[in-house]
């Protein structure tokens, strides 16, 4: 009797296997997912984190810091919405949305930070 | 199938696995902590494990906060360079004694474009404050004779300032912050970090989650948003820094007056440039090189001083074109539209 190089269950355990490599390589390269968290920092200590896609209304965080700031939260978006200071410059920041972004109020020492649950598609730093 | 082919078969299965777990594993997040330090944002990135991290960032952190007040700082009267400056005379530290020495190297080098002994001229406009104001002309001509390094003396570890100097050392006080971080990151077991004090930033080995190990820098569009880069710099080993006349800068009836001064007029800088970014092996010279570069325009000048040090740059102009030298031309991507990639010889000859 003829035996058969390679059985069906063979072939199949093989291709099952290969899918399961082929699933593995692809999840740890893929592309980054887009849920992003917000991440507030006061002088450097972490004040809050918030997961932007969680978000579905708008409200505002007030910083207890000096001078004053507001933070607001939307759905899918974070930014500093007032500051009691002369040069606005966190204000003039915008929305930021997208892993890497980041706004800061020097005067006061808080910032805003997004981080992405994969690899963030912005540089590593910013040279200005 | 024989045993042997289906162990070779399995044999391959599982190298192809594990290739697949060491790509999640080199795509680990990096330790962050972002702050504020010596006036600007302190960015620390470090691949490590968490509690190395947290006690390494602590580190960082207040030792670059020892090295603002303690040592460089001329806003602060009991640092060193404050207590210079107040007593006109003075002995520094060893680390200090050599930044200023490195400094005064760069002024000789570039032809006093660059000048730590531009103080009494920074104090004059305060740019960097709330007290910002537009200068008469006499001030100015009576502060000019004050800024000039050749007036500055050493000897052994004891500084003597020329009647009436003041040292501002802010244009290097980043780049001397980048450079203390990779020696303290060298007595770690961090094997890759990025720390970004304000503009200024160290690229401490290599991006362990890129191939080739470059870390990607982007350069700050001069006329977009404090987020927005016109390009992405592509290095390693190294520090990046940039001098813009964009970042800091007083306004008077529409008209801006940025904060990088020229010593030899005491107004801001008019060298048809926007922007220069240097890469160099330090922050220290990556710092005060950027500065002389964007005093001295992108010709043979700059050039000549870039390859004294080993330094890169990139420069853009007014127009939007960007200008490089070495290699970095093949290492950047450009981002924005409307800035055009030029020839620096052939912009040069016209």
């Amino acid at each position: 009797m003829e035996r058969k190089l390679i059985r069906r269950g063979d072939l199949l355990l093989i291709l099952l296997l290969l899918l399961a490599a082929l699933v593995l390589i692809l999840s740890s390269r893929g592309p980054a997912r887009e849920d992003v968290t917000a991440i507030i920092y006061n002088h450097g200590a972490e004040i809050a984190r918030i997961p932007l896609q969680e978000v579905r209304e708008t409200y505002n965080i007030a910083i207890d810091c000096i001078p004053a700031l507001t933070v607001r939260v939307e759905p899918g978006s974070i930014s500093f919405s007032h500051a009691e200071c002369k040069d606005q410059i966190c204000v003039r920041s915008g929305a930021l949305s997208r892993p890497g972004q980041m706004a800061v109020c020097l005067p006061a020492g808080v910032s805003i930070r997004l981080a992405g649950t994969g690899t963030e598609d912005g540089p590593d730093a910013v040279t200005y | 199938m024989r045993a042997k082919t289906k162990l070779l078969i399995l044999l391959l299965i599982f190298i192809l696995l594990f290739c697949g777990a060491c790509g999640r594993a080199k795509s680990a997040a990096p330790y962050t902590k972002n702050t504020v330090c010596m006036g600007s944002l302190l960015q620390i990135k470090l691949y490590c494990a968490e509690e190395e991290g947290a006690d390494t960032a602590q580190r960082l952190e207040e030792e670059l906060h020892r090295l603002d007040v303690e040592r460089l700082s001329c806003k602060v009267d009991e640092s060193e360079i404050g207590r210079l400056n107040g007593a006109g005379e003075g002995t520094l530290s060893e680390d200090t004694l050599a930044c200023l020495q490195t400094c005064l190297e760069v002024s000789e080098a570039c032809g006093g474009v660059f000048d730590v002994s531009i103080g009494p001229l920074s104090a004059l406009w305060q740019i960097d404050s709330d007290e910002a104001r537009l200068p008469e002309e006499s001030e100015i001509a009576a502060l000019l004779p004050l800024v000039g390094y050749e007036q500055i003396r050493i000897d052994g570890a004891r500084v003597t300032l020329g009647k009436g100097q003041k040292l501002d050392l802010g244009a290097v006080g980043k780049g001397e912050a980048c450079d203390l971080a990779a020696r303290l990151l060298s007595e770690t077991e961090v094997p890759a970090a990025v720390i970004a004090v304000g503009g200024s930033v160290l690229l401490y080995g290599e991006d362990p989650q890129q191939k080739e190990g470059f870390w990607n820098v982007g350069i700050r569009d001069p006329e977009g948003e404090a987020d927005s880069s016109l390009a992405i710099l592509s290095c390693s080993n190294c520090c990046v820094s940039t001098s813009g006349d964009y970042e800091k800068y007083l306004e008077v009836d529409r008209k801006r007056y940025h904060h990088i001064l020229d010593p030899e007029t005491g107004w801001p800088a008019e060298s048809g440039l926007s922007s220069v970014t240097v890469l160099a092996d330090s922050g220290l010279l990556s710092d005060a090189l950027s500065t002389a570069c964007f005093l001295l325009g992108p010709g043979e000048e700059s050039r000549a001083l870039l390859a004294r040090y080993g330094a890169e740059a990139v420069f853009i102009t007014k127009d939007k074109a960007i200008l490089t030298t070495g290699d970095l031309a093949e290492r950047l991507t450009l981002r924005q539209q409307g800035y055009r990639l030029e020839d620096i010889e052939a912009w040069n000859a016209n």
